[in-house]
């Protein structure tokens, strides 16, 4: 079905359910939401002020969801919603909110407002207001298998490679397992290091493991274009995968959406829980770390900080796990301020790093991660999600900045203890 | 006794009081089953977290702000806290207002001095003038203001002043201004359910749902 107007209001109507109305009755427009904004504070431009950005689906509720307002509709006293209105919401929804989740914590009233803008772009979309990057990334997904468009010759690339490294077998479609890998299109494109790392790791705990051809990938723009059916036939990809293999675990990879996706989206997405666990590669291997299978020798003395993803850290809940694996490995680990539950976005996340048009935005909001790295003056940036890995890449050669960025699960890997 | 500023007050606290009370009561029940009418879909994925106590836990918790952030926005956050404080205090605590609440609900509570009460009231009306002062010259303040905001920060003031002229006989009839105080309160009362006044019943919702969501993935609130 094509993108229309009408379908766009259908769809930001059925977003709105009890907390939406709560939030938006709650408001009292302290603008408080704006200091925790990465692009407000960077650019103090008003009109990034994080619930500004939803005026157009506040007024959808109040003029079609309470009396007042619809009566207030009927007697011709407030405007209705255009087309043009969803036009010109484009580039506050999509360009300047990576859904980092940091006005979700500050609003005085609770108002989740990163997860209206996730609502909000499901109506957005089906009005085809949507950057064309995300809107081809999703055809390319849908129809070739990742965002990136056709990866398997890559990835058998990179297993051959790594089987080569590591001298460890990695068998595609193997059934009987306990654990299914997915990657991210990222990862197996640009740091398929990591690949290598898991095998070692694997390898020392004991773990069964295999690759689907199926079903490798795990990023789905589904959620970042805000298209439910889109992102539900991505995690019924891998879902079908994994229960036809019959695993007990899909191990979500180092990717901040990829984990809110399949763990906490997916089984609403489609309408029934999973046969078998989602657990975070950060989560497993602490859980390996406290269980005694992940043993490690010797320490980094680099001076080396941690960058948190926003979806698995403020949104996932995955907080100290990294801290522990760092402290295991790391003999110079420094924090940053704000580090943790409020740590700054890298300004990628939420689909702004694939749009094109929001670039000097994107480059004006890594002021904050900039003053934060500025203080600490690591060497390395460490951090767990592939993504925020190629932003931080990015904008650190922008500005000539010359820090390492490193993912957690290669840095483990590292100092596996090759003893035991 | 002046026969007119009486009727006033026999009114304000007698028919008017009662339609304000119903327009409030009424209005209130109404803008909380338009929330819940709405219904939330039954999350399916498997909880990390308690999210019934993380809900709870967070309509107490997020009275605090998080660190760092009160310098970045302190007329807000500072006169917020006072005039929350001092409405509160205000409201609660002075005697003739507990008499009311025993008459009507037969409860009561112990009051605190006019002192405290006299300065509560002063420093909430001081911090309403700061935050409408904020609203016309802070940038983000300015770009969300609507006449609803103004509205409300005037009618919340209005009860503060005239109480605190009436009881301190400051200047007028002292029967017409507590005339007059009644029904500043009653238009407060009137105009609840149709503005953000409402945030002070809902706040108790919305922050149990940020709560919820949040801990039901084992994550901060």
């Amino acid at each position: 079905m094509s993108a229309t107007f009408e379908r766009g209001l259908n769809a930001l109507r059925e977003q709105i359910d009890a907390p939406v109305a709560s939030f938006f009755t709650s408001c009292v427009n302290c603008g408080l939401c704006a200091e925790a904004c990465i692009f407000y504070r960077a650019t103090e431009d008003p009109k990034y002020i994080p619930i500004k950005k939803l005026d157009l689906m506040r007024r959808v509720w109040s003029r079609e969801f309470t009396l007042f307002g619809w009566i207030a509709g009927a007697l011709g006293l407030v405007k209705p919603v255009t087309d043009k209105d969803f036009s010109d919401w484009e580039t506050l929804v999509y360009d300047s909110c990576t859904m980092c989740g940091r006005c979700t914590l500050v609003c005085p009233v609770g108002n989740d407002i990163t997860m209206m803008i996730r609502k909000m772009r499901e109506g957005m979309s089906a009005a085809g207001h949507a950057p064309v990057e995300l809107i081809a990334a999703a055809g390319r997904h849908a129809d070739l298998g990742s965002p990136m468009g056709e990866l398997h010759p890559a990835l058998h690339a990179q297993v051959k490679h790594a089987i080569k490294d590591t001298g460890i077998e990695i068998e595609f479609d193997k059934p009987g397992v306990d654990y299914m890998v997915i990657l991210s299109a990222q990862e197996i494109a640009e740091f398929p290091d990591v690949l290598g790392a898991m095998a070692k790791i694997f390898k020392k705990a004991g773990l069964t493991w295999t690759i689907s051809n199926e079903a490798f990938e795990a990023t789905n723009v589904g959620i970042q274009l805000g298209n439910r059916d889109v992102a539900r036939v991505l995690v019924q990809r891998v879902v079908d995968a994994a229960e036809k293999l019959g695993v007990k675990y899909v191990i979500s990879p180092e990717c901040g959406h990829a984990y809110q996706a399949l763990r906490w989206e997916g089984p609403n997405l489609i309408g029934r829980s999973y046969k078998f666990e989602v657990i975070h590669i950060i989560e497993l291997l602490d859980k390996l770390r406290a269980e005694g299978k992940l043993k490690t020798k010797g320490k980094n003395t680099q001076k080396l900080t941690f960058h948190d993803p926003c979806q698995i850290n403020r949104r996932g809940g995955i907080n100290g796990e990294p801290r522990r694996l760092m402290n295991m490995v790391a003999e110079n680990f420094v924090e940053t301020d704000d580090a943790g539950t409020m740590n700054w976005c890298c300004g990628g996340g939420g689909g702004v790093g694939s749009n094109e048009r929001a670039e000097g935005l994107r480059h004006a909001a890594f002021k904050l991660k900039k003053i934060q790295l500025e203080k600490v003056e690591p060497e390395v940036i460490v951090t767990m999600c592939a993504y925020c890995h190629h932003t931080l890449d990015n904008v650190l050669e922008e500005f000539n900045m010359d820090q390492e960025v490193m993912g957690l699960t290669e840095l483990v890997a590292e100092y596996l203890d090759d003893d035991v | 006794m002046n026969n007119q500023a009486f009727d006033l007050l026999m009114w304000a606290r007698g028919p008017a009081f009662d339609i304000a009370l119903m327009i409030f009561a009424g209005g209130i029940v109404l803008r909380i089953v338009e929330i819940f009418v709405l219904g939330r879909k039954k999350d399916l994925a498997p909880a990390k977290g308690n999210p019934v106590a993380q809900g709870l836990k967070t309509i107490f918790s997020r009275s605090v702000p998080r660190e760092g952030l009160v310098k970045f926005a302190p007329i807000t956050y500072i006169g917020g806290y006072i005039f929350h404080i001092g409405f509160f205090i205000a409201f609660f605590f002075f005697a003739p207002h507990i008499a009311l609440f025993t008459d009507a609900f037969g409860v009561s509570w112990p009051s605190t001095g006019r002192v405290i009460v006299e300065s509560a009231t002063a420093l909430a009306l001081l911090a309403l003038i700061a935050l409408i002062y904020s609203r016309f010259t802070d940038p983000v303040r300015k770009a969300l203001t609507t006449f609803d905001d103004y509205l409300v920060l005037v009618l919340s003031g209005l009860p503060l002043l005239t109480g605190y002229i009436a009881v301190n006989k400051l200047f007028g009839d002292p029967t017409m201004m507590m005339a007059f105080h009644i029904l500043s309160v009653e238009a407060l009362m009137i105009a609840f359910p149709f503005t953000k006044l409402m945030h002070a019943f809902s706040f108790a919702i919305s922050r149990y749902y940020n709560g919820a969501i949040q801990g039901r993935k084992g994550a901060e609130s």
